[in-house]
């Protein structure tokens, strides 16, 4: 004759909410169903024992049917902890990539000097990512799969923005004319034996060439709008076109600068042209002191371009009064911050 | 007279065990309206746990009437129990709720401060940080940055007006998390210009 003190001591294992609190009845409802039922019946079944006089008392069957069914509530317990760290392990997948997009694509609004709205889409984006991390801490997956819905249309949002800037770039138009005028400069450079800058705005980078070879590469910081083509003074965008030194400056604002001859008659010519059409304001003024200055490439100009202190060192060494200086939009689009995005 | 003696007895005895074993649709019913009165209190965004336990407890409840009902001899003194514990269960969370939903509010509404103190911290150091030509990119950006997460700490009024005190609470803790981040770049920024530490 047995005791009943192992059955109940089965029985308050058993009873123990933790499948419930698990979420049992939303991973495995079968499963937990199934259990619910057993155990009902197992409590019946020491209710009908325990009001059996002490001699006929037999807790044999009913504590090995406690036992096995201890036994599959821990598996039940097992499956829902495995399908809830499956769910956690998609989930937090999910939020890396989006904390990767958005990394992307805030380098890429300091690239093209984007401040908003894009940026706020993205500070948007991130505090949704964050919510939806602290819903999943607590297990409530609905809450952190809308929270993670509402972070990618901020997504979305950004890239759009962000992408509407860089269309011009992806024009096959425009790039053939940068590359016909870098390639100009560069095999003037070539058969002169002479020094010339090309500088390429996608990139962010100077190049110095020598004898029609690249000679150092330096990063270059740009205009509020630098991926903007400059037409008028205050649109703080970066002029592109093919230009000369007209003048170096030893003593500058920003350390040491190298002042080109923009507008051209090109650039002037634009600039009438966009007048006319009613693209610019009757006020509208064209531009003009377009330099190459220190200051450092993390530079926000007003469409210089920005370099490092040492770098106009080097560039004071070698340049001279009439050398050439290419500004394109961009050569090729490998490698630059619209293949970043577009992946 | 013999006869129609035996007859009343067995339609007297029929009619006992017909009433005796009628569904106890007074405790079911009284069961599933303290459910929904406790989660109409709000039990459904304060207390989701509990609720949920007590509607599992209304399931099996309910499975065992219809286990019950399938029966020839129908015993629902089990069920009946179950539904008289789920009733004064449900009644007791009701009268936890008010101070469930009092401390979730207080709590959403500490945090929403907390929040709001980030987001003037991080725009009063933008406001005195150097606009040189080294930093002005960066604080532009960290401005825009700041625009968003204070269209973000909007939607925490929006959660406290609709109660949602604890929806409110987690984008408070975001939103904070977000503020005090800026303010540790703008501070970088700062410090780069000045290269004096903040």
């Amino acid at each position: 004759m047995l005791g009943d003190a192992e059955p109940r001591r089965h029985l308050q294992r058993l009873k123990k909410p933790m499948l419930w609190k698990s979420g049992a009845s939303f991973y495995t409802p079968e499963d937990y169903r199934h259990y619910k039922n057993a155990l009902k019946e197992a409590e019946f079944k020491l209710k009908r024992e325990r009001v059996k006089f002490g001699w006929f008392r037999n807790y044999k069957f009913v504590q090995a049917e406690l036992r096995i069914l201890l036994e599959e509530g821990i598996e039940v317990l097992r499956r829902v902890e495995e399908q809830k760290a499956a769910r956690i392990k998609t989930f937090s997948g999910q939020l890396s990539e989006l904390r990767k997009r958005i990394e992307i694509l805030r380098r890429a609004t300091l690239s093209i000097n984007e401040s908003q709205p894009a940026r706020k889409s993205l500070a948007q984006a991130e505090v949704k990512v964050e919510e939806a991390m602290l819903w999943i801490e607590k297990d409530k997956f609905e809450i952190a799969a809308e929270n993670i819905a509402r972070a990618r249309a901020h997504i979305q949002q950004a890239e759009e923005t962000i992408l509407a800037i860089l269309n011009r770039y992806t024009d096959e138009k425009e790039l053939e004319k940068w590359r016909k005028w870098a390639e100009g400069t560069v095999s003037e450079s070539k058969k002169k034996g002479t020094v010339a800058i090309l500088v390429n705005k996608l990139e962010r980078k100077l190049t110095l060439y020598k004898r029609g070879e690249p000679i150092a590469s330096y990063e270059i910081g740009l205009g509020r709008y630098g991926l903007s083509d400059k037409l008028s003074a205050g649109d703080d965008a970066t002029p592109e076109g093919k230009y000369q030194i007209i003048k170096k400056i030893a003593k500058s604002r920003y350390y040491k600068a190298i002042l080109i001859n923009y507008p051209n008659a090109e650039d002037r010519k634009n600039f009438s042209l966009a007048k006319k059409q009613g693209l610019l304001p009757l006020e509208a003024v064209i531009g003009g002191l377009i330099e190459i200055h220190g200051g450092g490439k993390e530079s926000l100009t007003d469409g210089c371009i920005a370099v490092e202190d040492e770098v106009m060192d080097v560039l004071f060494r070698l340049v001279e009064v009439g050398t050439p200086v290419t500004i394109v939009g961009a050569l090729s689009l490998e490698k630059t911050i619209l293949t970043d995005i577009k992946k | 007279m013999k006869g129609l003696a035996k007859y009343f007895i067995l339609v007297l005895a029929i009619a006992i065990i017909l009433t005796g074993c009628k569904q106890p649709t007074q405790a079911i019913d009284e069961a599933k309206a303290a459910v929904e009165d406790v989660a109409k209190a709000g039990a459904d965004k304060y207390a989701v746990d509990e609720l949920k336990k007590l509607n599992d407890d209304l399931t099996a409840a309910l499975d065992e009437v219809n286990a019950q009902d399938k029966k020839f001899f129908k015993k629902f003194g089990t069920a009946k129990e179950m539904l008289v514990k789920i009733k004064a269960d449900a009644e007791t969370l009701k009268a936890e709720l008010p101070q469930k939903i009092e401390t979730d509010k207080n709590n959403a509404i500490s945090l929403q401060t907390e929040a709001k103190a980030a987001i003037d911290e991080a725009k009063a150091l933008l406001e005195k940080a150097p606009k040189g030509k080294g930093t002005k990119k960066d604080i532009e950006a960290l401005k825009a940055d700041l625009a968003g997460v204070e269209a973000a700490f909007a939607e925490i009024q929006t959660a406290i007006d609709g109660q949602d005190y604890i929806v409110a609470a987690d984008k408070a803790k975001a939103v904070k998390d977000k503020a005090v981040a800026i303010s540790d770049q703008v501070k970088a920024a700062i410090e780069k210009v000045t290269g004096k530490k903040l």
